[in-house]
């Protein structure tokens, strides 16, 4: 299958912070709605999230995947079944199965 | 090949045992971070073990002070237990914990609290400082246990020391409308209201006063009961002028 966009990148920007989302693939659904393949991280600099395949909104800044993702934060590591990022970052919702370390 | 086995074993536990530091959480239903908040909601099945504590309950909020990794509070929801190393094993369907004071307090129906020789029950709420060993039960079936001490009524506080490794009661305060009941293995006594100061060797009983002691009973209105010597005294006030004892000769 062809991809749309190569190496996507894109923001979610809130009050805060900005949080930066990178992937190797990107395929259009429509104007504001990608799929973003292979190695989608999102990034700020207090956290990142990784997975294989996430849906991502443009238009209304929102995030969604039901593949295996990690987040990472310091001391802080959550392993899950899939994600959901609202409110421009600032709800992230992790769903079935989920581990969750904390080191202090 | 044996002793490889055992190798293979001990180090597996240890790879598998917490760290001293570290904190895991699971979930069945996933995990949300409320940022702005500052709080995790932990949902269904959700199990905390950390080197201080263990917990257990259906919906868990676990905020965090600046950092992610820095839990303050908890409150939990739906037959939760909490274990702590300190000794206290505590059931109810709402707990909320406060981590750094050990702070417990416990509500719902059927809840309980054992700390050390020491068990309570409530079907409203139990409260309690593990630091300063101040306590607070309330409402129906409210119940105190601790060696051979058993207290009911709707409202018991009062504060608790650690002698050697064993919690005691150190000072009593109960109330309830109806009645309220202090038990020893000596002793069994009701009134309306009651203190008790273990440093003063003394129970003070307040209005419709009875204690039975093996073959008496004593009615009054008043009693003031050394624990150390095991005297009581029972008065009146001016409006029923009355003590009454009452001698069991069925023995």
């Amino acid at each position: 299958m062809n991809n749309d966009i190569v190496n996507p990148q894109f923001t979610l920007n809130n009050k805060k912070k900005t949080i930066k989302v990178t992937a190797e693939e990107g395929n259009f659904i429509s104007k504001s709605l990608i799929i973003l393949k292979n190695n989608v991280l999102f990034n700020s600099d207090k956290f990142s999230i990784s997975s294989n395949e996430v849906l991502f909104d443009n238009k209304n800044q929102t995030a969604k995947s039901t593949e295996k993702s990690e987040f990472i934060s310091k001391n802080t590591k959550i392993t899950s079944q899939g994600f959901i990022i609202t409110d421009k970052g600032n709800k992230i919702e992790f769903n079935g199965k989920t581990k969750l370390l904390i080191k202090k | 090949m044996k002793i490889l086995l055992i190798i293979f074993i001990l180090i597996s536990k240890n790879l598998i045992a917490l760290d001293t530091n570290q904190t895991e959480i699971t979930t069945d239903e996933g995990i949300e971070i409320f940022q702005e908040e500052k709080y995790y909601l932990l949902k269904k099945n959700v199990k905390i073990k950390s080197i201080n504590f263990s917990l257990s309950a259906d919906i868990v909020k676990a905020y965090f002070d600046k950092d992610l990794y820095d839990i303050i509070k908890i409150e939990s929801f739906e037959n939760v237990t909490l274990s702590s190393q300190n000794g206290i094993i505590a059931k109810g369907q709402k707990i909320f914990f406060s981590i750094k004071d050990e702070k417990i307090l416990i509500e719902g129906i059927k809840s309980s609290l054992i700390n050390k020789g020491m068990q309570m029950f409530s079907d409203t709420s139990i409260e309690i400082n593990n630091y300063t060993g101040e306590f607070k039960l309330r409402g129906d079936n409210t119940k105190l246990t601790n060696n051979d001490l058993n207290v009911t009524g709707n409202i018991i506080d009062g504060f608790f020391l650690n002698i050697n490794g064993v919690n005691e009661v150190n000072s009593l305060y109960v109330e309830d409308e109806d009645e309220i009941n202090i038990r020893t293995s000596k002793i069994n006594m009701y009134a309306k209201k009651s203190n008790y100061s273990k440093k003063n060797n003394l129970i003070e009983l307040f209005n419709s006063v009875k204690i039975i002691r093996s073959n008496e009973i004593i009615i009054g209105d008043y009693a003031k009961i050394n624990t150390l010597k095991e005297t009581i005294k029972v008065t009146s006030d001016k409006t029923t002028n009355k003590v009454k004892i009452l001698l069991n000769n069925d023995e």
